[in-house]
């Protein structure tokens, strides 16, 4: 047949040829539509699964079932900076755009972009801000009301303070006469500065090009107008009762300046009578010393009582109006003698009165002891005494005279200028209006909503970061979210490698904000209980510091934040405070998180009448067995804390209030007499190791099972600190725990252990005097981690999270995890960052990971564990390879195995050739 | 036509086997990859996957691949044997998958070479068993890809060199061209770019992830490419 075909071939015709051709143009015309159409075919009708077990490259589980029932679009924007000399750059972002695209050929809902100029990313600031205006337009009219006042505020501020100097430069000035006026002043330049650096702060955070951060700009707002409301209140108040003043001794028939020019001139007369029983000073002495020195002691009395009233009465225009004693004039500096100094004194004009009506007594009874001793030279120089204290009192009475008068004149006559200022203030208040306007602004603040995307605008400044947009929801996962420090493999990797390697975590970050912000509605409330007695008011210096709980609420909010971001309703519940659960309006399930209580409050040695301190115990735990009771889920939380032992004797582990419970419920309680810690074997002396400072406070997590709220941890890299072992007893043990005798739990209930540190010579268990020793060590800067205990270390395994499950009532299922791990949820635990290298000061991101042990327990508490991410995938890694294998390995690979592969061609060529 | 395409195959791979080019591409092959296995992929702490060598041997075969093809159907021109074969009882379809299989089983032989990665991998580590022979396959449907783009384009010449040249050309096209192409369009343009991109399918299968789209696409473009090749063969005939 092709002999015949080719035969004939070589003598086709020109039309033949055509013919021929064109039936192959033709046939590979449709070959290429057919190769076109099959392709089509299987892209729309694709079948697409992961094979690699460690699923490394696929979408989880969770991540088809949330992109499959996505409603709205979801658009994704991978920001970036491409450097072309970073090779590990260029392998995540080369991985993180596969991922991207491996979700949206899942879902046609999603779609990304590239974000690598700057160009792109202020289009995409620019779009953002578009999207969160309708957020924020609350924010935005508070902040627009608020410029509004500010600016009246500072223009009257601008007005009040140039009065202000003017009034001040008149010397002769009725409110230039309190030196408190000054003070006055200066608030009002300093008001106007914190107005005016307010407006610029709050412009900078709300760019009209940009993300403004309202959020802030509100905050910031808040502070400048109780700033401003307080200091315009304080003002107004102060010029309210100066106004008061002036009204009452401006007028021609006032009172009180009556009263001053009365006190004034009767003062002069005051001591007229003492002067004429002792004479003139200089003078002869009189006749008769005794008897003047007798009319004296008489006078003294008299002068004394008229004193007494003078003072009455100018306390009758202070008690009236004291801002009067801040006059300048209403007090003068009077010599006195302190520690054997001559020093000035300002005293007021009362005060000197009421100073020479004591002195007066005083030297009365003195005149009266030489009187009665009847000696003529003592009654001489009584005299001469006598006559000089006249002398001095005529002094003092010329200065408060002077005084008086020139403050009955100075109060009298009120200046245009401060009259003007003093009218306004009488009107309403200076800034009354303003104040109330402020405060207006200020009800609009606390009334504004909050705003999720506050942060936005900061996280976009990141380098590397996904911003996942749908509808008006944004989120922005930020790098190390999405790549976090892959965990150190023990004994293999270096302790302080160069950089910090990563482990890719897209699937679990992307999804897991996907799903919150398409998701509508709550998935469930969670609850914090906590037992926090408030401290005692009057805290005793010698009383010991209130105890308080290795967890307390207040250093929950990033544990709140994590689990509102997740779409959880979260609320708080002090059982110290209350008794009853918080009110939520809604009808979904409540996950409750167990809190360390806070440990009884140690006895005060030195008082032996105190009432006992409010302490955790059975009334409380009755109320949580009603909760486990009624098929309640929950997570108990504990930590290895020590506390002071009362009567100083030295320290000791705290009790968990919870064991009681948690024994005779399911079994289980917390070994809080040993905390777990990870230590560097020294392979040379037995029960000798080195103590690493930073492993002491972060201390790795192994052993996850494979259980749907841990085996997503196996590859994520977290840490813990003050880790308690969990114990699981035996359903014949009974104990005696630390405040009560418990029933073992019956044998219903169902124990997995979720996290178990495993018998490893890394991991140890320290009581109280080991760990006091371990402490020490890490604590002392001489010494080099070495330590040996002198006795066998405790090693695991250690429970550190045990599930327990028990049938309860309407077949439901009492479901809680138990977890030694109280203090690695704490913010000062999760917001610092974790030290690698004290040498090179390096340290690696927040262990924000231990986050999400506590998310996937809440998923899988509220039986919803289809939620709970994939987390980093466990690649399996290389292990170590051994130093003499090395050179052989690249040695067969790189000479022997393909020697052995050229080896027949080789003979073969040389076969031919012969 | 089983028999016919049988004795072919055998023909082509003795004659591959017993040229000296073989050997060297399979060599210099084996230098590579073992380099960039013991560098890259071999390291302590490192990851216990082939996929990045998966990644580096799809573009050194579209170098080795057409330098062991490009004599199949050039060198019969070039030596006059090409009469022959069409004056044989065989039709150009056999022939040209005679040549195929030949290169096809000549380069299941190189791949099987380099199994010994796997096994090397496997003393030190747990590598994923099932996503590595995943991984094996989509390199068996590359090659078979690259294997008829290098016979199409050694049936358009009498120069070996030529054919070669232009084959590597047309791969490289086929992934990095039409990658960059990709990078630059936006919209339908870009996936219609990418999916022509015969890497972009290849990194399903060294990832693990199973498409019936990538082997769809890899079988069907075989398939087109051997057809054109015995278009142009036939071709030859009435021109």
């Amino acid at each position: 047949m092709a002999v015949k075909d080719s035969n004939r071939a070589t003598n086709v015709g020109s039309s033949q040829r055509f013919a021929i051709g064109a039936n192959v143009l033709l046939s590979v015309v449709l070959a290429v539509g057919l190769l076109i159409a099959v392709n089509l075919i299987a892209s729309i009708k694709s079948y697409r699964s992961d094979l690699a077990s460690v699923g490394n490259y696929g979408l989880s589980d969770r991540t088809k079932n949330v992109l499959g029932s996505l409603e709205k679009d979801v658009k994704l924007s991978l920001l970036y900076e491409p450097d072309e000399g970073d090779k590990a750059q260029q392998e995540r972002i080369a991985r993180m755009l596969d991922y991207c695209a491996e979700l949206s050929r899942f879902s046609g809902k999603v779609s990304y972009q590239h974000v690598t100029s700057d160009r792109q990313r202020e289009s995409l600031v620019a779009e953002i801000n578009k999207n969160l205006s309708s957020e924020a337009d609350a924010h935005k009219i508070a902040l627009e009301d608020f410029e509004r006042v500010r600016g009246r505020a500072e223009a009257d501020l601008v007005t009040r303070y140039t009065e202000a100097q003017a009034i001040l430069a008149n010397n002769e000035s009725w409110l230039g006469g309190f030196p408190l006026f000054t003070q006055v002043s200066l608030a009002l330049d300093k008001l106007k500065e914190a107005s005016q650096e307010a407006a610029e702060e709050i412009a900078e955070l709300t760019p009209k090009t940009g993300i403004p951060k309202y959020g802030e700009a509100v905050t910031r707002a808040q502070g400048t107008v109780e700033t401003l409301a307080g200091g315009f209140s304080q003002i107004s108040d102060l010029m309210g009762r100066l106004t008061q003043l002036a009204s009452e001794t401006s007028k021609p028939d006032s009172e009180y300046i009556a009263l001053l020019r009365g006190v004034s001139t009767d003062l002069r007369d005051v001591i007229n009578n003492l002067r004429a029983q002792v004479g003139p000073a200089g003078s002869d002495p009189p006749s008769d010393v005794k008897k003047a020195l007798k009319g004296y002691a008489d006078a003294c009395i008299t002068t004394g009582a008229a004193l007494e009233d003078l003072v009455a009465r100018v306390d009758r225009f202070s008690t009236a109006f004291p801002i009067v004693q801040e006059h300048e004039n209403w007090t003068t500096q009077v010599p006195s003698r302190v520690f054997s100094q001559d020093v000035m004194m300002q005293v007021e004009v009362a005060g000197i009165l009421q100073d020479m009506g004591r002195s007066l007594s005083k030297i009365r009874l003195e005149v009266l002891g030489v009187i009665d001793s009847g000696q003529k030279d003592d009654l001489a120089l009584a005299l001469t005494k006598a006559r000089r204290n006249v002398d001095a009192l005529e002094g003092y009475v010329q200065d408060c005279t002077n005084i008086l008068a020139g403050l009955a004149d100075s109060l009298s006559s009120v200046d245009p200028a401060s009259g003007s200022l003093l009218q306004d203030s009488r009107e309403g208040g200076l800034f009354g209006k303003l104040v109330d306007d402020l405060n207006q602004v200020k009800a609009k603040f606390e009334d504004l909503p909050e705003l999720k995307l506050a942060d936005v605008a900061d996280q976009l400044k990141d380098d590397n970061a996904v911003v996942i947009e749908c509808g008006d929801q944004l989120r922005v996962v930020g790098f190390e979210t999405i790549w976090p420090a892959r965990p150190a493999i023990p004994g293999l990797q270096d302790d302080d490698p160069a950089e910090t390697e990563r482990t890719f975590n897209g699937d679990s970050a992307l999804c897991s904000n996907i799903l919150s912000i398409t998701s509508d509605k709550a998935f469930a409330n969670v609850v914090l209980v906590a037992y926090e007695p408030a401290a005692p008011q009057q805290q005793s210096p010698f009383s010991p510091p209130p105890a308080r709980s290795s967890l307390p609420l207040a250093s929950l909010s990033k544990v709140t934040t994590t689990l509102e971001d997740a779409n959880f309703n979260v609320e708080q519940w002090n059982l110290a405070e209350s008794k009853d659960p918080p009110e939520i309006d809604n009808d979904l399930d409540t996950i409750h998180i167990f809190l360390p209580p806070a440990p009884p409050q140690p006895p005060n040695p030195f008082n032996r009448q105190q009432q006992p301190s409010p302490m955790f115990g059975d009334a409380e735990r009755e109320i949580v067995q009603k909760i486990l009771d009624d098929g309640g889920r929950g997570i108990f939380l504990a930590s290895w804390t020590i506390t002071n032992a009362p009567f100083g004797r030295g320290l000791m582990a705290s009790p968990y209030g919870y064991n009681p419970l948690l024994e005779s419920t399911f079994n289980v309680r917390i070994d809080n007499g040993v905390r777990v810690m990870n230590v560097t074997p020294d392979p040379r002396t037995a029960n000798a190791f080195f103590i690493n400072a930073l492993r002491f406070s972060y201390m790795p997590l192994i052993g996850y099972a494979d259980h749907p709220v841990t085996s997503p941890m196996q590859g994520t890299r977290s840490l813990a600190d003050s880790a308690a072992p969990v114990l699981v007893l035996d359903d014949s043990e009974t104990t005696t725990n630390d405040d009560a005798t418990t029933q073992p739990a019956t044998s219903d209930t169902t124990h997995t252990t979720l996290l178990e540190i495993p018998d490893r010579e890394e991991y140890i268990s320290a009581d109280i005097d080991s760990f006091i020793q371990i402490a020490n060590e890490v604590n002392s800067s001489r010494g080099d981690g070495a330590l040996n205990l002198g006795r066998p270390l405790q090693r695991g395994p250690f429970k550190l999270m045990v599930a327990c499950e028990k049938p309860a009532s309407d077949d439901r299922t009492t479901r809680v995890i138990v977890a030694g791990l109280a203090a690695c949820f704490a913010d000062q635990y999760l917001n610092n960052k974790v030290p690698v290298s004290l040498e090179q000061f390096r340290s690696e991101s927040e262990p924000l990971e231990n986050l999400d042990l506590l998310l996937n327990s809440i998923y899988w508490l509220n039986d919803t564990p289809e939620l709970i991410g994939r987390g980093p995938v466990p690649v399996p890694r290389i292990e170590r390879i051994p130093t003499g294998s090395r050179g052989y390995i690249q040695a067969f690979f790189w000479a022997i195995w393909p020697a052995v592969v050229l080896a027949p061609g080789l003979f073969l060529w040389f076969m031919r050739r012969r | 036509m089983i028999d016919r395409i049988k004795a072919l195959t055998e023909r082509e791979l003795a004659a591959i086997f017993l040229s000296f080019i073989a050997y060297v591409v399979g060599v210099l092959f084996l230098l590579v990859t073992g380099m960039l296995f013991t560098f890259e992929t071999l390291t302590e702490g490192g990851e216990a996957t082939m996929r990045p060598l998966f990644d580096h041997m799809s573009w050194l075969l579209i170098l080795a691949l057409p330098l062991i093809t490009m004599r199949m159907i050039s060198d019969e021109y070039a030596s006059g044997t090409v009469e022959t074969l069409m004056t044989a009882p065989v039709s150009d379809a056999e022939v040209v998958l005679g040549k195929f299989f030949g290169t096809f089983l000549f380069y299941v032989a190189l791949i099987l070479s380099t199994l010994v990665y796997v096994v090397a991998l496997a003393m030190f580590s747990k590598p994923d068993l099932l996503a590595t022979a995943y991984g094996y396959l989509g390199l068996l449907l590359l090659g078979a890809l690259y294997a008829s783009v290098g016979l199409f384009a050694s049936s358009l010449t009498r120069h070996q060199l030529i054919a070669a040249v232009l084959a590597i050309a047309i791969l490289a096209l086929f992934s990095y061209a039409v990658d960059y192409l990709a990078m630059i369009q936006g919209g339908a343009w870009r996936n219609t770019l990418s999916y022509i991109n015969i890497l972009h399918h290849f990194k399903d299968f060294s990832k693990g992830i199973f498409d019936t789209k990538a082997i769809v696409f890899f079988v069907s473009s075989t398939a087109f490419f051997l057809f054109l090749c015995v278009k142009v063969m036939e071709s030859k005939r009435w021109r």
